[in-house]
């Protein structure tokens, strides 16, 4: 089948010596020292390539080889049946960014709960009766692998799940008796570890508060009942305490960038260094606002050490998305804030993005 | 001084010697044992040419670190070493980039198979689809015009 393809005149010069003649495990080599966003075009060229491209063994070498890049995924609510789906955000060949809708994976696309995980992307859902669910963005560059985990060992509503210090801590609360848990999934093991018992002044209550970030190994939330008060949870000693700085701002939609807690309320984005204990106004994004100006909704993301923001425009039919690289001056007393890009990245729909996942690929 | 150092004498698969000094020749391991192994002074390497061979040994000279007298290493700086690197690879053609990966990856001399490569892929990526990847890489389709159309709906998220 291939004869009649090689004898087209015009290519006589072609060397003798061809990428086919290469053994697999080079090529597998020079593939993997191609960034992934080239893969979809990668798989046009042959079978071959194709099953390269998607194959374990090139996700094997690519981190062999160092080669991460990190991907943006979001799950983004869609007002109209209040599903959520995850996009990723890619860069096309052109340079402009836009969301990809990820061929649907979610067994129940309402109320879950997503934690990123190296490059896995952990589901739970809000109802205890599902069990939880990884998906692995490895296998191949834009199908991702369902894998059902074991059952939870606590019967629990889940509020929202987060991950540190190799585990997954996953908090909700339960109606027998009424009162807040927190269950633990060993990542390495993959066991739901026994569930953490929590002191009476947390567990006393009921649903959790979405607001949740962790920051240089602990967790910190906020408890819905009494917005004053800001619970930090440290795993090791299992100790939780009270914040009371971080109290002083409603950071519901912020995220996490090298253990900085950031947040945008539409005027200013504000970070807060646990280090320091001290909020700060990141500078040199006026202009960023103004393109805001008329929004309403507004999620961070943290992706590769970036801090990403979404915000709708024109009714939520539009989502817009600006990445920003953070520099800190003068000895770290001030942040910088410097855009790289920013444009519309979903049009038509009438979705806002819930919560965005940093997962390496 | 200068004639302290141990010479060997490689010969390519078409007869053409090679003069070098025992260092450079440690930079390929396969080499590396060979030369251990049996201390001839001449070594036949029957699967690379005379024009692969020199374009080896070019390599391995400006790689290998050496050492002067007085004890100073004296081998080219990081920045130098890959300025030099990239012309190196610059003025090659693919087909001598093959053969020089195969060359390389015979004689197990990883950071130049690293290097060529890299060069690969970097000629994969500044092509502007696949119809210019299979050119390039002399790659035949295998497709039929069906099984291409569906691989491309598959991803045409990632064109327009």
């Amino acid at each position: 089948m291939s004869a009649k393809i090689r004898s087209k005149k015009k290519k006589s010069s072609e060397p003798p010596s061809l990428i086919p003649s290469l053994p697999e495990d080079i090529i597998l080599d020079i593939l993997a020292r191609v960034e992934s966003c080239y893969y979809p075009t990668l798989s046009l060229v042959s079978k071959h390539f194709r099953s390269l491209v998607t194959s374990h063994e090139l996700a094997e070498r690519r981190s062999l080889l160092g080669c991460k890049e990190h991907r943006l995924y979001v799950a983004l609510f869609n007002i109209r049946n209040c599903n959520q789906q995850l996009y990723s955000l890619r860069e096309k060949a052109n340079g402009s960014h836009r969301l990809f809708l990820v061929p649907s994976v979610l067994k129940t696309p309402f109320n879950v709960s997503f934690v990123a995980v190296g490059s896995s992307i952990y589901v739970f859902s809000k109802f205890d009766s599902i069990p939880p669910e990884r998906i692995s963005a490895k296998c191949s560059s834009q199908r991702m692998g369902m894998h059902t985990l074991p059952g939870m060992n606590v019967t629990m509503y889940v509020s929202f799940a987060y991950f540190m210090d190799g585990k997954i801590y996953v908090n909700g609360y339960s109606d027998k008796p009424l009162e807040r848990v927190m269950a633990v999934f060993n990542i390495e093991t993959q066991v739901w570890e026994p569930k953490k018992e929590l002191p009476d002044t947390v567990r006393s209550g009921y649903k959790w508060n979405d607001e949740c970030v962790v920051m240089a190994g602990k967790m910190y939330t906020r408890d819905p009942d009494n917005r004053n008060i800001v619970y930090v949870y440290e795993p090791k000693e299992n100790k939780w305490e009270r914040d009371n700085m971080l109290n002083r701002f409603n950071w519901e939609d912020g995220c996490v960038v090298g253990d900085v807690l950031y947040y945008f309320d539409g005027k200013v984005l504000r970070a807060y260094d646990p280090k320091e204990r001290k909020w700060l106004v990141v500078n040199g994004l006026e202009e960023l606002v103004a393109e805001t100006r008329f929004s309403r909704v507004y999620t961070t993301g943290s992706c590769g050490g970036k801090l990403v923001l979404f915000f709708s425009k024109d009714r939520r039919i539009v989502i817009w998305c600006a990445q920003i690289s953070l520099e800190r001056r003068h000895q770290g007393s001030e942040i910088w804030g410097k855009v790289e890009w920013c444009e519309d990245v979903l049009v038509g729909g009438g979705f806002y993005a819930l919560k965005s996942l940093d997962v390496i690929v | 001084m200068e004639n302290e150092k141990k010479m060997i004498t490689l010969k390519s698969s078409d007869d053409v010697t090679f003069e070098v000094e025992e260092a450079v020749v440690l930079e390929s391991q396969f080499l590396s044992h060979l030369v251990q192994d049996c201390p001839a002074p001449e070594h036949k390497i029957k699967e690379v040419t005379g024009k692969i061979l020199s374009k080896v040994v070019e390599y391995c000279e400006k790689h290998v670190v050496v050492v002067v007298d007085g004890g100073d290493s004296s081998s080219s700086s990081g920045d130098d070493l890959k300025k030099w690197d990239d012309k190196f690879i610059k003025e090659m053609d693919l087909s001598t980039v093959y053969d020089l990966i195969a060359a390389a990856n015979y004689l197990n001399i990883q950071a130049l198979l690293d290097l060529m490569c890299q060069r690969v892929a970097d000629v994969i990526t500044a092509c502007k689809d696949h119809k210019e990847i299979r050119e390039t890489l002399g790659i035949v389709s295998d497709y039929t015009a069906e099984e291409e159309a569906e691989v491309l709906k598959e991803n045409e998220w990632a064109f327009d």
